[in-house]
């Protein structure tokens, strides 16, 4: 059979096969190339989208006469500042025949393709939908050059038009796409809403993503200065190994170079039509990783923020193999990470406060725990008093007036560490500055522990040589200095008590260092957080809270705290305050 | 002759709970040694010279060694493990129920009443 007798009866095969519906697209392609190279003899017959960021042809499909048998390839991306001759050939013409593609000027920046690929000879039909061009249909013939017959090109613009009808009739049911869509976000909303905790959450969401947006999706978010990955999927077995490195090569930091980070710098949304590895290697992507996204045809990326109440924590990556993302994509992609962001933030919202009403149920335990030691020392005084009076015991009677005196002081001290404390928590810790001497102050508060060191048998050796004068609240310092003294004699071991305070640079540094046992570890910040799991009792002396106070009362003043363990035992713990300028006036 | 009791032995990290205690059963009659924790009861009841006693009076959460280290190392120790101990505790519901080797569990803040009706009952 001839070409000119095949003809007809293909074009209208071709016709009817351009009318199928689009979630046949593929497949009708797929015949229609094949179709396309047996009728004109050519070895490859492909057809190639046109993209507009950056200005290139991508391989949507490609039909190749090869051995064993015919494959398909796609993914192939020509940029047009590669191959500008070639692109602007393509303008403004019906069909682009080469007869003879060695050393054409038109296919200049193609040799090596074109060389790869033994290609003899070329006939292009640009493909146009609505009156604009929107890809190219190309024949390649592999060998010698060869002249193009009138017939040849009347018959790749009949299957050019095929293509376009394939495209128009995909485009049609863009409508019921975005039902499809609606009922995929709500569907998403009712699945994200079912998961708990944040990270269940995290992986719903790159599982929910695929294939929908794309065949890997993962999820990074934001912890200081780092970026993590929280989840990562991919649906088809290639790309498995493609996600393990992605999982091995974070976190990141805060400003590395990757699409997410983009999206989170930029606070937008990042579409990468053609995932350019020249890109990524200067990003700093490992060559092996390279490698793993060049094999797997990953050719296209979305990058989305996590943007909820204002602030980004974190983005959404897609990669897709062989679609081309669009706007479309990207409002979708946008809707569902907002999904995502909202979920993710109620789970954390809620995930504090139920840490928050647990701190606080700590905090009544350790509250009523404290109170008790107190309320014995009074209730067991209260009740043998009288009948000590009535033996006329009066050394017994000094000796628990004496105790009920300093307990009564001591509960003082806890229920101004309480009241203290539920400020902070309620962030309405007041500070109101005015002219004090720091010397003088810790000199008092000293003298009020006098009888419980005593007792103790503690010596509490005060360095204060004034004043040190500066603009504090009087109050808030009384309670810095009576929770550190309060820590020392309690883990003092019943050893020398060093208080110092002195000047330095129009501001203050206080000093308590006790010869206990010290801190069992290394302390660190987390030593000021308030019901720290784990707990370290000294960080609970007192009330449990009252280096925790300190710190929050220090840090109002626009101050800095720290605590170690001492050089020859024991713990220091070092108040630094600023003068009065530095101070955070609040009323 | 009235053979002596021997004393009670109150172990607290607090200096005026050991006061208070001490003043309190030394004025009902009993005689009174004190610890500031666990590790300090051990050196007391284990000094070859000291007089045992009849009654352990223990506070749970104290530093160097709590109540539950200092009942470990008394069972361990057959001169130790028949001292009847009294815990004293803000959350008795914390342990469920009495401890092994404890006799009765008392809830500060304590009455004396509740304190000397205790050890009259359990001391050795």
């Amino acid at each position: 059979m001839s070409h000119g007798e095949m003809k007809g009866s293909t074009v209208a095969a071709l016709l009817q096969l351009g009318a199928r519906a689009k979630d046949a697209w593929e497949d009708t392609v797929q015949d229609v190339l094949r179709i396309d190279a047996d009728v004109l003899g050519v070895e490859r017959a492909s057809y190639w989208s046109l993209r507009e960021t950056p200005p290139s042809l991508a391989c949507e499909l490609g039909y190749v006469v090869a051995r064993p048998g015919p494959l398909f390839e796609r993914g192939l991306v020509l940029l047009e500042r590669d191959c500008p001759a070639y692109f602007s050939a393509l303008r403004g013409v019906r069909v682009l025949e080469i007869a003879d593609a060695g050393g054409d000027p038109r296919l200049a920046g193609l040799e090596d393709y074109i060389a790869r690929r033994a290609i003899g000879a070329i006939l292009d039909v640009p493909v146009f939908v609505a009156g604009r061009q929107v890809g190219v249909l190309c024949h390649e013939h592999v060998g010698s050059p060869r002249a193009w017959s009138e017939r040849d090109t009347e018959f790749a613009l009949a299957v050019s038009h095929a293509i376009a009808s394939a495209l128009e009739a995909r485009a049609r049911s863009q409508a019921e796409d975005q039902e499809r869509r609606a009922v995929f976000l709500a569907e998403t909303s009712a699945l994200l809403a079912e998961s708990f905790p944040g990270d269940r959450v995290a992986l719903t969401a790159v599982t929910r993503a695929t294939p929908t947006l794309g065949d890997i999706a993962f999820l990074v978010e934001s912890e200081g200065d780092l970026v993590q990955l929280r989840a990562a999927f991919a649906r088809r077995p290639e790309h498995q190994a493609l996600v393990e490195k992605i999982h091995r090569r974070y976190p990141v930091p805060a400003s590395a170079v990757h699409l997410g980070g983009e999206a989170m710098r930029e606070h937008q949304s990042v579409l990468m039509p053609v995932i350019d590895l020249a890109w990524l290697r200067e990003a700093g992507i490992p060559e092996d990783e390279l490698r793993l996204i060049a094999e797997s045809n990953v050719r296209n990326g979305i990058a989305v923020p996590l943007r909820v109440r204002g602030r980004v924590t974190g983005a959404m990556v897609f990669a897709s193999e062989g679609r081309e993302y669009d706007s479309a994509d990207l409002r979708l992609a946008d809707a569902f990470a907002h999904e995502v962001a909202v979920t993710l933030d109620n789970v954390r919202l809620y995930e504090q406060m139920r840490a928050a009403i647990g701190a606080r149920d700590e905090f009544l335990r350790m509250a009523s725990h404290e109170l008790r030691t107190p309320l014995t020392a009074l209730t067991l005084s209260a009740d043998a008093l009288a009948g000590l009076v009535d033996a006329h015991d009066f050394e017994s009677v000094a000796r628990l007036s004496a105790a009920i005196g300093r307990q009564a002081k001591r509960l003082a001290r806890l229920v101004n560490r309480m009241l203290d404390a539920s400020q902070i928590g309620a962030g309405e810790l007041g500070i109101q500055p005015e002219e004090i001497d720091l010397a003088q102050l810790v000199r008092d508060v000293a003298g009020a522990f006098a009888g419980e060191v005593r007792r103790a048998g503690v010596d509490l050796v005060v360095d204060a040589e004034g004043p040190v004068l500066g603009r504090w609240d009087p109050i808030r310092m009384e309670h810095v200095v009576n929770n550190l003294l309060d820590n020392a004699v309690k883990f003092g071991a019943h050893r020398p008590i060093d208080v110092g305070v002195h000047a330095h640079g129009g501001g203050a540094t206080l000093t308590v260092r006790d010869h206990g046992e010290g801190f069992s570890r290394h302390p660190g910040d987390d030593v000021f957080r308030r019901f720290r799991g784990g707990l370290d009792e000294r960080a609970f002396g007192g009330l449990g809270v009252g280096l925790h106070v300190v710190h929050e009362i220090v840090a109002a003043h626009g101050g800095k705290v720290s605590a170690h363990n001492a050089e020859g035992g024991g713990t220091v713990v070092v108040v630094d305050l600023p003068g009065a300028d530095a101070s955070r006036r609040e009323a | 002759m009235v053979t002596r009791r021997p004393p009670v032995l109150v172990v607290d990290d607090d200096d005026d709970i050991l006061d208070v205690y001490s003043v309190v059963l030394e004025d009902a009659g009993y005689e009174v040694m004190t610890a500031r924790n666990g590790q300090e009861a051990l050196e007391r009841l284990r000094r070859p010279e000291g007089p045992n006693a009849s009654l352990i009076l223990l506070d749970v959460m104290m530093p160097v060694m709590n109540a539950w280290e200092f009942l470990a190392r008394r069972i361990e120790d057959p001169k130790l493990r028949n001292i009847p101990v009294v815990l004293c505790t803000g959350d008795p519901r914390a342990f469920g129920g009495t401890p092994e080797g404890v006799a009765a569990v008392l809830q500060k803040p304590l009455g004396l009443d509740t304190l000397l009706e205790a050890i009259r009952r359990y001391a050795a």
